[in-house]
């Protein structure tokens, strides 16, 4: 396998007069990783580029060792790439077995029997094996989350990009997704974009915060707590002065920024890091890990 | 790109050629065609069975109407299938997968067999009880069967190809309208030879008349594949399927005097 499976340098694409990518340059490697960042940060952008469906205006992006401006190329790379866009579109009059067979056929499988027990593999992974000839129309929004995951799941892709898989699933299904996820055979390189820092937590051994166009922070989630180590503190009273502040469920305010003298600082999360980074890139200032 | 995977392209338009195959003839629009189709023949039938079909051209009409119908909606489901990724918002989704815009072109266009077959059945089926009957109507050849056969085909290959050159839904249930009700009038002229849904008496006439089908419909077919195929791939069939359309339109015009035998289908 590959060292780095999707490595951008000075990536640009613009729409417009708005710069979705602003000359991101990173590489991922095998494993989850995660793509943190708020609405319009440039998230779906990266992951389009990835999936070889948009083609970026500069820079320049390898994709399993492999160069996806080049014709054949790009045709390997959809060959090993599984792809979970943030609205999955299905055929409503398939049945689920149906839709994932049209898209089996469509990632070169034309031998009837081996698909069709691929077909099989994958609906079970994603706990759709009963429900496999049940109309695509009803079945429910979560089970349609999860056929969508099943057909990236076709053929054990080498990449698997899933842009915000989690998004409109209840508790119960976000945690089976995470089972899903981490219990993947032939650990592919995953990259998972959300909204849901638990998500990341849960699932991602290294994380990546985008924020207008630029990558922000790129290192494991401790290091991303650890850049608000000193920056979050508990008060029995709301404080002006915090970038961010809530009322907790016992009452007291938990406060991220600069603390003032004597704060009785607590230990950050993932979430407060994340939320002083977002809030500081608002602000113009940068974090690095 | 390598041989293997050329071959395994290749390999694919059967398999989606079955999957859209079957889709396209349980879809609900396909579905009412056949039941147009079948109340059609079944008049058509009942006429041998009395013995007061005369002839094809006298009698025949219910028949060919019924599978004329069973055509121009095979055309809007064809479209609708086309379209499909642009109306169920899969576009994304399946431009990240190895297989190309223009072999699922070719897919569809071979699924257009399945409703054409069902086509066959049908004329099959009235042909056969006119044998069995001992009353067949004069006029009746399997060319003419044929013919109709491939008309299917041809409207099939119409609406997909509306479809890769203009997306738009409306389009198809217009033109199938408009090509169920312009009709050439009732005055009889050589031209009208060459509409695809006319069937001519005569069988010499009526075997250029299927050569001049099959040719528009690969052209059609072709068109369809141009607007994603390399221009060289495409130029070649093309000339081929033109020259076809040109002789044997040639002849058709030629041949077809209202006297011989024009019977409007």
């Amino acid at each position: 396998m590959e060292q780095t499976t999707i490595d951008l340098t000075g990536v640009v694409k613009r729409f417009g007069a708005v710069h979705a990518l602003d000359g991101v340059t990173l590489g991922i490697g095998p494993g989850v990783t995660g793509l943190l960042g708020p609405n319009g940060a440039g998230k779906t952008t990266m992951m389009r580029i990835a999936a070889t469906v948009l083609a970026p205006d500069g820079g320049t992006v390898r994709l399993l060792d492999r160069d996806p401006t080049d014709a054949d190329d790009r045709v390997e790379i959809r060959r090993r790439l599984g792809y979970l866009p943030q609205e999955p579109g299905f055929y409503q009059r398939f049945t689920a077995f149906e839709f994932v067979d049209y898209v089996a056929i469509l990632k070169e499988m034309s031998d009837r029997r081996s698909r069709h027990e691929e077909v099989r593999r994958v609906l079970e992974i994603a706990g759709l094996g009963d429900v496999a000839n049940r109309k695509v129309k009803a079945l429910s929004g979560g089970m349609r989350r999860r056929l969508a995951f099943a057909q990236a799941l076709l053929r054990d892709p080498g990449l698997l990009l899933l842009d915000e898989p989690t998004a409109g699933l209840d508790p119960e299904q976000r945690l089976r997704f995470r089972e899903l996820v981490s219990n993947l055979p032939n650990r592919p390189a995953v990259l998972l974009s959300t909204h849901v820092t638990e998500d990341v937590t849960a699932l991602c051994e290294r994380v990546i915060v985008v924020a207008g166009g630029t990558v922000r922070f790129d290192g494991s989630t401790d290091a991303l707590s650890a850049t608000a180590q000193g920056r979050v503190w508990v008060a029995e009273a709301a404080d002006a002065r915090a970038v961010l502040s809530w009322r907790m469920g016992d009452g007291r305010h938990r406060h991220i920024g600069d603390p003032p003298a004597g704060a009785e600082l607590t230990t950050p999360t993932v979430d407060d890091a994340y939320l002083l980074m977002v809030g500081g890139a608002r602000d113009g200032r940068e974090m690095a890990a | 790109m390598s041989g293997s995977a050329d071959r395994s392209r290749g390999s694919v338009v059967p398999a989606l050629a079955r999957v859209e195959g079957w889709q396209l003839v349980s879809h609900p629009v396909f579905l009412a065609g056949v039941g147009v189709a079948v109340l059609g023949c079944a008049m058509f039938v009942r006429a041998i069975v009395a013995g007061t079909a005369v002839s094809w051209e006298e009698n025949g009409w219910t028949a060919a109407i019924g599978v004329l119908l069973l055509g121009i909606l095979t055309l809007v489901a064809t479209n609708l299938a086309a379209l499909r990724d642009r109306r169920s918002n899969t576009t994304e989704q399946h431009t990240s997968l190895p297989i190309l815009r223009p072999v699922r072109t070719s897919g569809l266009l071979a699924a257009t067999l399945w409703p054409a077959g069902v086509a066959a059945l049908l004329m099959a089926a009235v042909a056969g009880v006119g044998a069995t009957q001992d009353l067949a109507p004069s006029g009746f050849e399997v060319v003419h069967l044929v013919e109709i056969v491939v008309s299917v085909l041809l409207l099939g290959a119409i609406g997909i190809a509306l479809a890769v050159w203009v997306p738009n839904p409306f389009v198809a249930p217009v033109v199938a309208w408009v090509l169920l009700f312009v009709t050439p009038g009732e005055t009889p002229a050589a031209w009208h030879s060459l509409i695809p849904w006319q069937t001519l008496g005569a069988i010499d006439l009526a075997a250029w008349h299927l050569a001049y089908l099959c040719g528009l419909t690969a052209v059609v077919a072709l068109i369809a594949l141009a607007k994603t195929s390399r221009p060289r791939t495409i130029a070649a069939p093309m000339v081929v399927a033109i020259a076809v359309v040109v002789a044997s339109a040639a002849v058709l015009l030629d041949g077809a005097c209202p006297a011989e035998g024009l019977c409007r289908f």
